[in-house]
């Protein structure tokens, strides 16, 4: 007869199979698809059936010149732009969630209003916040440059998103504005978490906030902010919606998520295109595992 | 006279992360219900209120079209992902197996993965798709190709999240619970119909509208797989509504657009203000 626990087992395992048939035909399959696309010469004409030329599309050495996605300096643009987008969203994000969590302790009649606050813009679709800034940032008619306008700041409006050179921090405030609340709500957790003595400690002692919070908070909320920065960190890197509106002709702001379905979609270079998501794989998947590792985010099971 | 100060303080605190959370949600609402004049004079409060932006919206384009296309995708995707989810949710939070923790890193694993890695893979299987599917049905039902497509896709990118959060709230629930109905001879199946599901209702309420959130908002596969406009969900609609005029942005029905679809998702998470937040703490810290 079998026994209770091994009947367990076996329903447990049947119960996984559809999850187990979506991972594979979800992940696996068409990321093997894409590796070997990067791999073949494919166009509109021949997508469905390439031809294999190897890794020309990475790096090909044509009559003394060099080809392929690792030569092309709009690619390295990308990734660099990728990154210095990527570390001052998180840092911002970082920032402002921590303070957004402090403040929403403060128990108060103001208390709820700020909890239901800190929501909104993380329930409100990347498109519409993109183009309520793109809106209230209009060169002639945005509010941002009416008020620095009436504050005698600048005389005339700037066109502050389509600005190369401001368009990447408009982007990064967008960014923070809509993601600061994930973070500021884990971190939340995380300080209700702590025992009401560690909070009141530092009061006792008569030390001021600033060095209560950083010696004695911070180091126990660690935890609850290196998940909020792996998160985060993982997901600026694959950026695309906020970019591709914002500024989705400008190559100076590009990120690796716009270069390499530019490269697919709008010239019909697959090949080339799997290529560059290739290699943003490749990037991704070696920083993940070093977050991972280091904030030993896959130890929290056994942990319990 | 300090606490005073203290007050004001901690009260003026409040206020800034409230205006800042807030503004931009205020002043698109407040600029679609202008008229096109007032629209270009920028203030803080509405000189109008106008519902030429909303008519024009509903009557004149097919924006209604892509709200419903938006609700079925959304609808059919987190069914199916959170039906499947509920099952694997109780393998991987009540029964001990080996390989338990390896499974539980591969979908943490996979729901980090950049969307763009599988792109060129999943349009192959796309264009395999609509030959197939055109050799089964006739011509009547091909508008929704794209829809049934990108239900496929989302179920797909869905199931890590919901999974992972569902196991995460199962883990909280007694095992005593549980284990009286073992005693009784109760299959898993039965105890998880009669006993989970009405302790579970309202996490999987909350994973159900937080997939649900995920789904309305998707932007990249919905702007490659969508190619007409009976077939586009609401992001990619709000990104192509243009002027007749080149270089002449609406900007009223834009914002109206916005608000459309924004209003529904805003009042939904001040209504479950705690569920989401403790689903959003599920996500990733467990339990």
């Amino acid at each position: 007869m079998k026994s209770v626990s091994q009947l367990r087992k076996r329903t447990a395992l049947i119960f996984l199979i559809p999850v187990t048939i979506v991972l594979l035909s979800s992940a696996l399959y068409p990321l093997i698809s894409t590796l070997y696309l990067s791999l073949t010469d494919a166009e509109l004409e021949n997508f469905l059936d390439p031809n294999y030329v190897g890794f020309i599309n990475y790096l090909e050495n044509y009559e003394g010149m060099w080809y392929g996605v690792l030569a092309d300096s709009l690619f390295w643009n990308s990734v660099r732009n990728t990154i210095v987008f990527s570390v001052f969203s998180v840092s911002l994000e970082v920032i402002l969630g921590i303070s957004f969590a402090l403040i929403m302790l403060i128990e108060n009649k103001l208390k709820w209003f700020v909890r239901a606050a800190v929501l909104i813009p993380w329930a409100i679709p990347t498109i519409v916040s993109a183009r309520m800034f793109e809106w209230m940032l209009q060169d002639q008619f945005g509010i941002f440059n009416y008020i620095l306008i009436g504050m005698g700041i600048i005389e005339q409006g700037k066109a502050w998103t389509t600005d190369p050179q401001t368009s990447m921090i408009v982007i990064i405030i967008i960014d923070a504005w809509k993601t600061s609340p994930f973070v500021a709500i884990l971190v939340y957790a995380g300080l209700k978490a702590l025992p009401n003595e560690v909070l009141e400690a530092g009061k006792v002692d008569g030390t001021n906030g600033i060095t209560q919070f950083y010696y004695i908070i911070f180091p126990l909320i660690l935890p609850a902010i290196a998940v909020a920065i792996v998160f985060r960190g993982l997901d600026a890197l694959r950026v695309f919606d906020l970019i591709y509106l914002i500024n989705a002709g400008s190559k100076d702001i590009m990120s690796m998520t716009v270069y390499a379905r530019r490269e697919m979609f709008e010239y019909s270079h697959f090949g080339f295109g799997a290529a560059a998501s290739t290699m943003l794989t490749l990037i991704i998947g070696v920083i993940a595992v070093i977050f991972i590792q280091r904030t030993r985010l896959h130890k929290l099971d056994e942990m319990e | 006279m300090n606490k005073f100060y203290d007050k004001i303080f901690k009260y003026s605190l409040q206020m800034i992360v409230i205006i800042f959370c807030v503004f931009p949600f205020y002043y698109s609402v407040m600029t679609s219900l202008e008229g096109s004049s007032a629209v270009f004079e920028p203030n803080f409060f509405p000189t109008e209120i106008n519902p030429k932006n909303y008519n024009y919206l509903l009557f004149e384009h097919n924006f209604p079209q892509t709200i419903l296309n938006s609700l079925f995708v959304a609808t059919v995707t987190v069914s199916i992902s959170i039906t499947i989810s509920y099952f694997a949710a109780w393998s991987l939070s009540r029964v001990n197996f080996k390989g338990r923790s390896m499974f539980l890193f591969v979908i943490l694993a996979i729901s980090m993965f950049p969307q763009i890695a599988v792109l060129t893979g999943m349009y192959q299987l796309f264009l395999n798709f609509k030959d197939f599917y055109f050799n089964i049905f006739d011509l009547r039902v091909k508008g929704v190709t794209s829809l049934l497509w990108l239900c496929f896709t989302y179920t797909m990118f869905n199931i890590p999240f919901t999974v992972w959060v569902l196991t995460t709230f199962m883990k909280g629930v007694p095992k005593e619970i549980e284990e009286a109905a073992i005693v009784d001879g109760a299959s898993s199946f039965l105890i998880l119909r009669k006993i989970f599901l009405p302790i579970m209702t309202p996490a999987i309420f909350t994973t159900a509208i937080m997939a649900m959130i995920a789904v309305w908002n998707e932007f990249l596969f919905a702007l490659t797989f969508t190619a007409t406009n009976s077939d586009r969900t609401i992001t990619v609609g709000i990104a192509l509504i243009n002027g007749t005029i080149e270089y002449e942005v609406p900007w009223g029905s834009i914002m109206a657009a916005s608000v459309i679809v924004t209003v529904p998702l805003v009042i939904i998470t001040l209504l479950l203000q705690g569920r989401i937040m403790s689903g959003l703490t599920a996500g990733s810290i467990k339990g």
